[in-house]
């Protein structure tokens, strides 16, 4: 397994917020962590990126990444794997990027910490900008110049630029119109399928989460209620709550 | 016929310096209990329109009617009368709610405003019991909250102590203190999650058949709709692409554009997923419409006329409007074959 989460606690205070069992995502699979506002799902991907003590949360368990546990490596070397080799993608992408600095810049100064020359750079983001099909144009345009949907495939580029091998990505297409959450969704997939990259994605939105992913979670008020293949989770849904999350989508036909 | 219409916007248009946000907008809003929807993505003007309707953004051109009475010529009491009569609900409760007052004081600010605080409330259809004084205020307040499924003790609690969905709600029971005909609810519940957005969106429908409102539902979504509206417009780049009655149109878009929207739609039954159309790039600005249909260079049935002619609205079908070139192939079929492959951002 690529990404492998166990018995992972998040409390504040002594107050639970997360708790995640098991949970594992491989190469070139998605995993859906399903759930509403409160019930644990960004706090699990914060714990993930070594990013929830900061925040002053207390975390115990363990996440793997190719077998090395995270959970309590040092600052420098969770650096180096942040970014690097596990990317973050986030509700809203237009808080992700520095409004005063052009997008390439951003870019440019992220690949450069992880140890590329500013040739490298250029060149990697280019190609990266490439294959999210936006053209690298864009890069020297200022974040407010770019739409919503275009600032977050610029996200996902950089993780590609950093040959990033696990993307976690915290309900990426919430604050997107529907038209620009397809073209997103379709480009998740392909990283899947032609990359490899392992995704874990955390949507309350049950019918994203089916249309995407290979594997769901659900969590309610901090706690894994349910898990398995997303088909089967869909068809006969085990848990009450996972019932009254699939009867709130809005669905045309009806 | 024409009794039947409360709003009739006609031809509306609406400039930001040199763009044309909203470039000939006709719609009309039936006496309630009816709901039409004004459909499209970021940049579409569909916030714009229902800005207009209410006057908080003026109208360069076209006109605006309600109950037969010419809107965009109103001023001073005959204004406040009308904002009485239409009310809108933002996206975003968190920046709709002041922060700093209580969910009470919000709400009583609205009725003192439209001195609604005293007598005479029964009149506007409000559940008053005709008594003065802050404790009449307090029991309309708790009324209201009770109204949007709210806790009435959630009047003495701050924007922030109340979750998104409650906030919205919040939002309602204002909108809906001074005993409103008909409401703008622009993106209701596109800041919630799928669980607060149904218990919004039955809400709505409760509230359209107990007060007989008629509201103009603003969404990117379309999987909203069904249900709570009878008719939809389809706005791209400040012009209808299509309107019609729900059904018909969602069933038989007769725009390549509805078609994308429909497609967008994520399901939860595999049985009901559409071949998906992949729209590449984004709205173009207003500022820099494309020659032609403003549609064609994103359009994946865009042929040469296309380029070249603006297409007018006209009727395919009883009732059905459609700004296209091959509206009446697509009204019988006619398919895009696969996502064409554009960089966006390019020119």
């Amino acid at each position: 397994m690529k990404l492998e989460i166990r018995d992972l606690r998040v409390s504040f205070g002594g107050h639970p917020v997360a708790s995640v069992p098991e949970l594992a995502v491989d190469g070139g699979e998605i995993v859906g962590l399903a759930g509403e506002s409160g019930s644990g799902k960004s706090m699990t991907i914060l714990a993930v990126l070594g990013l929830a003590e900061t925040a002053g949360a207390a975390v115990t368990g363990s996440v793997r990444l190719d077998g090395q546990e995270l959970i309590g490596l040092p600052g420098a070397r969770l650096r180096a794997i942040r970014g690097a080799r596990i990317a973050a993608i986030f509700q809203s992408p237009s808080l992700a990027f520095n409004p005063v600095f052009r997008v390439g810049a951003i870019v440019s100064r992220a690949l450069r910490q992880h140890g590329l020359s500013a040739g490298q750079a250029r060149e990697r983001a280019g190609a990266a900008m490439r294959s999210v099909l936006l053209s690298p144009d864009l890069l020297d345009r200022y974040p407010a110049q770019l739409s919503g949907g275009q600032l977050q495939r610029v996200a996902i580029a950089l993780a590609l630029a950093l040959r990033a091998e696990v993307l976690l990505a915290d309900e990426p297409t919430s604050a997107l119109d529907v038209t620009v959450q397809a073209e997103v969704l379709e480009l998740l997939r392909e990283l899947r399928d032609s990359r490899g990259m392992a995704i874990l994605f955390v949507s309350h939105d049950l019918a994203v989460i089916a249309e995407l992913c290979d594997r769901v979670a659900v969590m309610r008020a901090g706690k894994v209620v349910e898990q398995g293949p997303t088909g089967q989770v869909i068809a006969a849904p085990r848990h009450d709550y996972t019932r009254e999350l699939l009867a709130a989508v809005p669905r045309l036909g009806r | 016929m024409a009794d039947d219409i409360l709003l009739d916007v006609r031809d509306l248009r609406v400039n930001f310096g040199p763009v044309r946000a909203v470039d000939g907008v006709s719609l009309a809003i039936s006496r309630g209990p009816f709901g039409i929807a004004l459909v499209g993505e970021s940049g579409s003007g569909k916030t714009t329109v229902g800005r207009a309707v209410l006057r908080l953004v003026p109208a360069a051109g076209g006109t605006i009617a309600f109950d037969g009475q010419d809107v965009l010529g109103l001023r001073g009491p005959r204004l406040r009368a009308y904002r009485r009569a239409v009310q809108i609900v933002f996206q975003d409760a968190d920046n709709s709610l002041d922060p700093r007052m209580r969910i009470g004081a919000t709400i009583g600010e609205v009725l003192a405003a439209h001195g609604l605080a005293g007598h005479g409330l029964a009149g506007q259809g409000l559940a008053g019991k005709g008594t003065a004084g802050r404790g009449a205020v307090g029991d309309r307040v708790a009324a209201l909250l009770a109204e949007a499924a709210l806790d009435p003790a959630l009047a003495s609690r701050y924007p922030h102590q109340l979750s998104g969905g409650q906030r919205q709600r919040v939002a309602i029971a204002r909108a809906l203190a001074v005993g409103p005909r008909l409401l703008v609810l622009d993106e209701p519940t596109s800041a919630l999650d799928v669980t607060a957005q149904a218990r919004i969106l039955a809400l709505v429908g409760r509230l359209r058949d107990e007060r007989q409102l008629a509201y103009l539902l603003i969404t990117h979504n379309l999987a909203i709709i069904p249900g709570l509206c009878e008719q939809m417009v389809v706005l791209y780049l400040g012009r209808v692409a299509e309107a019609g009655p729900t059904g018909e149109l969602l069933a038989r878009p007769a725009h390549p554009y509805t078609l994308a929207l429909r497609s967008a739609v994520p399901e939860v039954e595999a049985a009901a997923r559409r071949s998906r159309i992949i729209l590449p790039g984004d709205t173009p600005h207003a500022a820099v419409p494309p020659p032609g249909c403003p549609f064609h260079p994103r359009c994946p049935l865009a042929v040469e006329i296309c380029r070249a002619t603006v297409p007018q609205p006209r009727t395919v079908a009883p009732g059905r409007q459609v700004a296209c070139h091959r509206g009446d192939e697509v009204l019988s079929g006619l398919r895009p074959p696969g996502a064409p492959a554009q960089l966006a951002g390019e020119p």
